[in-house]
C-alpha cells in the first residue's frame, strides 16, 4: 500500500516534470524572455510573460498531486521563476493571475494559499532586484523555493482556523510540496542556466568571428592598396629588357618596385621595402612611392629625387616605419646607370663578360629616419648583355624547415644559371627556387624580384 | 619560424640593460619591441641594448630599434648600442645606422657613455 502511494506520487510528480520542463523550455527561448535576459525589459515583453507566468501557475493549480485527500501543487512555481528571473514586476503579475484563479475556487486555506502565491512572486523579484538584476542561479532559486514553501505553509497553520484542521493539512502536504516546487524550480533554474551558458559561448564565438573577419578585412585591405599601387605592366623601356615579380606575404608588408620615365628618355629603376605589416605599412609604401615619383620627375640628379623624397617621408614617418630603397637613373644614350642605395639589400650586377657579381652598395641612409640625410650616388657603364637583379630581403631571408636562409649564395647560383635566358624566365626561376627551397614553410616576408637587361 | 631569440632585461643604476640573443627577425622582433616599450613605459630614460650574441638582425629588427630611439628622443632619454658583431654592423652600415645610433665596442663603454653624456 506504502509502495503503490509512493509509486503514485512519483508517477505523477514525473508527469509534472515533464510538463514543467517543456513549459520551461517554451517560456525561455520566446522573444521576451531573451530580451530580459539581455536587461532589455519592455512592457511589452513583461506583459507576455506575465501571462506566462501566470498561466503556469494556473496549470499549478489545476495539476496538483492528491495525497492522502490534501492536495500538493506548484502553483507558486510560475510567479517564483517569473520573479527570479524577470523582476518583480512579472513576479507579482503572475502570482496576482494565480492567486486570483485559487481564490476564485473557494476553500478553507483560500486566503494563505492566495496569499502566498502572490508573495512568491514578490520575493522572487526583490531577490533578481538583490541580485543586480540578474537571475541568481540554480542553488540560491532552489534554496528560496524551499523556503518559500516552507513559509506558504507555515502561513497556513497562521491563517487557518481552526488550527487542528490546518495542522492536519499542512503535515500531509507540506514535504511533497516543498519537493515538488524545488525540483520545478531546479528545473527552470537548469534550463535558464543552459540558455545563458549557450548565449554566452555565442557571444563569445560571434566576438572571435568578427575580430577574424576584421583582421581579415585589414589584410585584404592593405593587400588591396599595396598590389593598386604596383604597376600594372611595366613600361617599354628602350635600351633595357625588364621583368618584376611581388610577391607579398599573408601579413603584407610593403614591398613595392617602379619604372618612372623620366625627362630625355631615361627611365628611373626602384626597388623599395617599406618596415612593418598590415595597413600602416601599405600606406606608409603608397606614399613612398607617390612622394617618389613626384620627386622623380622634376629633372633633377638622382640623388637630389631620393634626398627631396626622404625630408618628406621622414616628416612622416611614425613609430620607427622606413623604407629601405634602390634608385637607379638609367640612360640608353649613355648606356649608364647612376644609383642611389638607400640602405637596400645591394642589387647584383651580372656582366656580360661572365665572372662573380658586383653589389650595388649602400650610398646612403633608409629613408624616413634622418630628414636632412645626404645621399651619394654613383654612375656606372653599362655593355651590352649586362644584367641587374634587383631583390628584396623576402628572397634571402625565406626560410627552410631546417631554419636555413636561402641567402645570396643560392640566389646568385640561380641566376647565374640562367643568365642566357629571357628576364621573365629568370624571374620566374628565382621565384621557383625560392618555392622549391621553402617547402612547406610559410612565406613570411613580401618577396619581389625586378631583372633588366642591356639590349 | 619562429627564430630563435632570448630577450632579457635587467638594470644596472639608472640604466636598463636590455640583451638580445639569437635572431632578430619578423618572428621575434615583436617580443623584443613588446619589452622594450614595457622598459620606456616604466619611465626609463637611459636604454642599453647589448647585442654581444645578437647573429642576425632583419629589417624589422631595425625597425624596432629605430622605434625605441625615435621615442627616447623625443622624451629627451638616450639609447646606447654595446658590442654588435661584425655581421649585424655590416648591416647596420647598410642600412646607415652607425650615423644615428651611439654604437659602444662593449656594455662597460657603453654604461660610462651614459655618465659622460651623448
Amino acid at each position: 500500500m506504502a509502495f503503490s502511494i509512493i509509486g503514485d506520487m512519483f508517477l505523477v510528480l514525473l508527469q509534472m516534470i515533464c510538463v514543467v520542463m517543456v513549459v520551461a523550455y517554451l517560456i525561455t527561448r520566446t522573444a521576451s524572455f531573451t530580451r530580459v535576459l539581455d536587461g532589455l525589459v519592455t512592457w511589452k515583453s513583461q506583459a507576455v510573460l506575465t501571462l506566462l507566468f501566470g498561466a503556469l501557475s494556473i496549470y499549478g493549480t489545476e495539476s496538483g498531486i492528491t495525497i492522502l485527500g490534501a492536495t500538493a501543487n506548484v502553483r507558486d512555481l510560475g510567479p517564483m521563476v517569473g520573479g527570479l528571473a524577470c523582476g518583480p514586476v512579472v513576479g507579482l503579475g503572475a502570482g496576482l493571475i494565480g492567486a486570483a484563479y485559487r481564490f476564485s475556487l473557494g476553500g478553507f486555506t483560500a486566503v494563505p494559499c492566495a496569499t502566498a502565491t502572490i508573495l512568491a512572486g514578490l520575493f522572487g523579484g526583490l531577490i533578481f532586484l538583490a541580485a543586480g538584476r540578474r537571475f541568481i542561479g540554480m542553488h540560491g532559486a532552489v534554496l528560496f523555493a524551499v523556503g518559500m514553501e516552507a513559509f506558504h505553509m507555515g502561513l497556513t497553520l497562521l491563517l487557518c482556523q481552526p488550527f487542528e484542521e490546518a495542522l492536519e493539512v499542512v503535515e500531509d502536504v507540506a514535504f511533497p510540496m516543498i519537493i515538488a516546487n524545488a525540483v520545478g524550480v531546479f528545473l527552470f533554474a537548469f534550463i535558464i542556466g543552459n540558455l545563458i551558458a549557450e548565449r554566452q559561448t555565442k557571444a563569445e564565438r560571434d566576438t572571435y568571428l568578427s575580430e577574424l573577419e576584421r583582421k581579415k578585412a585589414e589584410l585584404r585591405i592593405a593587400h588591396d592598396i599595396q598590389m593598386s599601387f604596383l604597376p600594372d605592366r611595366l613600361p617599354e623601356v628602350p635600351g633595357f629588357e625588364l621583368a618584376a615579380l611581388s610577391l607579398p606575404a599573408k601579413e603584407v608588408g610593403g614591398d613595392f618596385y617602379d619604372a618612372i620615365p623620366l625627362p630625355g628618355g631615361r627611365t628611373a629603376f626602384v626597388i623599395a621595402d617599406v618596415s612593418g605589416k598590415g595597413v600602416p605599412a601599405a600606406l606608409f609604401m603608397a606614399l613612398s612611392r607617390t612622394v617618389l615619383r613626384a620627386n622623380a620627375l622634376v629633372p633633377r640628379s638622382a640623388r637630389d629625387a631620393v634626398r627631396e623624397a626622404n625630408s618628406l617621408i621622414a616628416e612622416d614617418a611614425k613609430s620607427g616605419m622606413f623604407v629601405t630603397l634602390f634608385y637607379a637613373a638609367a640612360d640608353p644614350a649613355k648606356k649608364t646607370l647612376t644609383y642611389v642605395n638607400a640602405g637596400h639589400n645591394p642589387p647584383l650586377l651580372f656582366r656580360s663578360g661572365g665572372g662573380r657579381p658586383v653589389g650595388l652598395k649602400g650610398t646612403g641612409i633608409i629613408l624616413g629616419v634622418m630628414p636632412e640625410a645626404e645621399y651619394g650616388e654613383k654612375t656606372i657603364n653599362l655593355q651590352s648583355g649586362d644584367l641587374v637583379l634587383l631583390y628584396t630581403d623576402g628572397v634571402t631571408e625565406a626560410i627552410n624547415p631546417g631554419e636555413e636562409q636561402f641567402g645570396e649564395e643560392r640566389l646568385i647560383e640561380t641566376v647565374t644559371d640562367c643568365l642566357d635566358q629571357p628576364p621573365t624566365e629568370i624571374v620566374d626561376r628565382v621565384r621557383d627556387a625560392v618555392a622549391r627551397f621553402s617547402g612547406d614553410e610559410p612565406q613570411f616576408d613580401d618577396l619581389t624580384i625586378m631583372v633588366l637587361r642591356v639590349v | 619560424m619562429s627564430g630563435h631569440v632570448e630577450i632579457t632585461g635587467r638594470r644596472a643604476g639608472t640604466v636598463d640593460i636590455i640583451a638580445v640573443k639569437g635572431r632578430l627577425d619578423a618572428g621575434s622582433s615583436e617580443k623584443a619591441e613588446e619589452l622594450i616599450n614595457r622598459v620606456l613605459d616604466d619611465g626609463g630614460r637611459s636604454l642599453l641594448v647589448n647585442l654581444c650574441d645578437l647573429d642576425y638582425i632583419s629589417s624589422s629588427g631595425l625597425r624596432v630599434l629605430l622605434a625605441a630611439l625615435k621615442r627616447l628622443k623625443k622624451d629627451g632619454g638616450t639609447l646606447r648600442i654595446a658590442c654588435a658583431q661584425p655581421q649585424i654592423l655590416e648591416v647596420f652600415t647598410m642600412a646607415g645606422f652607425h650615423r644615428i645610433f651611439s654604437l659602444s665596442p662593449d656594455e662597460a663603454a657603453a654604461l660610462a657613455g651614459f655618465t659622460a653624456g651623448p
